[in-house]
């Protein structure tokens, strides 16, 4: 018997790689092939229309940082990219930590559900659904200057909103903190969910306010949540495209809100400068590594956490 | 969980719940003014901004599906199903050969996953865009649907994986006895067992699917194989002044995965977290 399963063990491990063959051939082909020839093509002159690709060293990373490509320099994106990140997931952990406390006070866990359902709902939609409803909103005619006409009592102001550099940018924040509130407050409601009960029992006991419980108990026992929900918040920010390219092909302009993604696609794609853009994407590789290494170091260490 | 730090009905609570009933007002108030407006025409949106139609234009609908909307809504629909079914037989494959592949060859595996899951998709997509040109792929459905299996690939692993791991070894040891393949194991034990979290897989793809708009955008150039997104996208700048067809026609892009939500909003949520917190 002892032989027999050790011939089946061997015999399984054997198939049992050819079951993960599909899945090698498309990691190899759609995810480290071209990670692998972005690094390659960083390092050459390659230009879409010429067709040139001569090796170059280091020059398309040294003109990315110093020269100012064509008014759109990587810079700009950097700054752009920056604080549409701080300006985002700033308010966005801050909001949803605050409407998942609320939420967990509530009596019954079917409100909480409902509520959970709706928060989330503009979640589901396409980022150019979400952007597109919120141009509208934007339009100078739209509800969003109506609303800040009243707010402000002024009359027929138009505030702006998608051609004021400053305004363009808290727009794009808007959008995408409408869109990602929700998915931000499921979870911390699932972190607060995981702080055992009897410690808040014990606080009321002690006759602790709620106010003091939650900056003395419910807040230190969520840092490994709010540190990780935090690094998550910003790895997704450091990535939007859709929201700014959509406000840009609807007329605002580019410089404000081009975040590092739209100046990889326009000086790749549209301008063809498949070198530059590669050693841009090669960049934005980096900056996201430290991140999500980051990110699995805070996983990590939230697991070992004991109430 | 039954909560039993229950506040009081005190002010303070009416007053959380009436925090919490505005927020889901700011929040859906978007979407509600969105499918008033597309019964409206251009005058009703401007000059009435609030309130309901003076008339109902129902026909903006049926303008918006004979404008285009048709056309991208069934690109969005072969997109979907066929990355669908790619991602679930290859991840629930892959999963199964992990599992078997106990020890150091099964790590190195699952290692290769988890370090795809680095490489986001904003990252790969120009050299995606040079590859798919070369490869002659770039006017085909497939420029979406082969880098979309890609890289939903890693996430739908884990979760899988995950499932099939405390998957009990008896029901197979007694296969393997009885002589079953590892194929009938496969087919037969490990996938109907494991039905939700396949299911959580399912939503969660067709969801990044049917809205992914940077990939589509990029890597198709023929008009005739746009999905609902880019879609929307062309249709909204074709048709400036007509908004409350444009609306009409983010409405109709919308219903599918609305009804999808409303309904299993558990799998939703289940996936979101599962994805991500255990990430």
């Amino acid at each position: 018997m002892g032989q027999k399963s050790y011939s089946i063990e061997r015999k399984q491990a054997k198939w049992g790689l050819i079951f993960t063959i599909p899945c090698l051939i498309f990691f190899a082909v759609f995810s480290f092939y071209p990670i692998i020839n972005a690094l390659i093509t960083s390092l050459t002159n390659r230009r879409a229309i010429a067709r040139t690709s001569e090796f170059v060293g280091l020059e398309n990373y040294i003109y990315i940082f110093t020269k100012d490509n064509g008014g759109f320099p990587l810079s700009n994106s950097i700054r752009a990219t920056l604080i549409f990140t701080i300006g985002t997931f700033i308010p966005m952990i801050i909001a949803s930590l605050i409407i998942a406390t609320f939420l967990m006070q509530l009596r019954k866990d079917k409100y909480r559900g409902f509520f959970q359902l709706m928060y989330y709902t503009p979640a589901v939609l396409s980022s150019v659904v979400a952007a597109s409803i919120w141009m509208i909103i934007f339009d100078p005619r739209g509800l969003m200057n109506q609303i800040s006409n009243f707010v402000m009592h002024t009359s027929g102001v138009d505030y702006n909103w998608l051609v004021d550099s400053t305004m363009l940018q808290i727009s794009t924040m808007m959008i995408y903190f409408w869109k990602y509130i929700g998915y931000f407050v499921i979870l911390f409601i699932t972190g607060l969910a995981a702080i055992p009960n009897t410690i808040y029992e014990a606080a009321t006991v002690d006759g602790s306010s709620r106010w003091h419980t939650f900056w003395k108990i419910t807040l230190p026992l969520l840092k490994p949540t709010t540190a990780m929900v935090s690094i998550m918040a910003m790895l997704q920010c450091l990535k939007t495209f859709s929201t700014q390219y959509m406000l840009h092909q609807g007329g605002s302009s580019r410089f404000p809100i081009d975040v590092i993604t739209m100046n990889i696609y326009f000086t790749g794609i549209r301008n063809g400068r498949l070198g530059r853009a590669s050693a841009m994407s090669i960049v934005l590789f980096l900056i996201m590594l430290v991140f999500t290494y980051i990110q699995l170091r805070l996983t990590r260490s939230s697991e070992d956490v004991e109430y | 969980m039954k909560s039993k730090r229950i506040i009081p009905r005190s002010f303070s609570g009416i007053l959380v719940f009436l925090f919490l009933i505005i927020l889901v007002f700011l929040i859906i108030y978007p979407l509600f003014w969105i499918i008033i407006s597309s019964f409206k025409d251009y005058q009703g949106i401007y000059q009435d901004v609030w309130g309901l139609p003076d008339e109902w234009h129902f026909e903006n609908y049926t303008r918006a599906w004979d404008r285009g909307i048709s056309q991208y809504f069934v690109n969005s629909i072969i997109v979907t199903i066929v990355t669908l079914v790619g991602v679930v037989f290859v991840a629930s494959a892959a999963s199964f050969g992990i599992v078997q592949l106990r020890g150091k060859l099964g790590n190195i595996v699952f290692l290769i996953t988890m370090g795809c899951m680095l490489l986001s998709p904003q990252v790969c997509v120009l050299p995606l865009f040079m590859l798919l040109r070369s490869l002659g792929l770039n006017d085909t459905y497939f420029s979406m649907i082969f880098p979309y299996i890609a890289f939903r690939l890693p996430i739908s692993i884990m979760l899988i994986r995950s499932f099939f791991v405390g998957i009990s070894k008896e029901l197979e040891e007694a296969a393997v006895i009885d002589g079953a393949s590892l194929w009938t194991i496969f087919s037969r034990i490990y996938v109907p067992l494991s039905k939700p979290i396949i299911s959580t897989v399912i939503i969660m793809t067709v969801y990044y699917a049917w809205n992914e708009f940077m990939f589509a955008t990029i890597l198709v150039d023929s008009s005739a194989l746009r999905t609902i997104p880019v879609g929307l996208m062309v249709f909204r700048d074709g048709l400036m002044t007509e908004w409350g067809v444009v609306m009409a026609g983010m409405v109709i892009s919308c219903i599918p995965l609305i009804v999808i939500y409303l309904f299993m909003s558990k799998s939703f949520i289940r996936g979101l977290t599962a994805g991500s917190v255990k990430g």
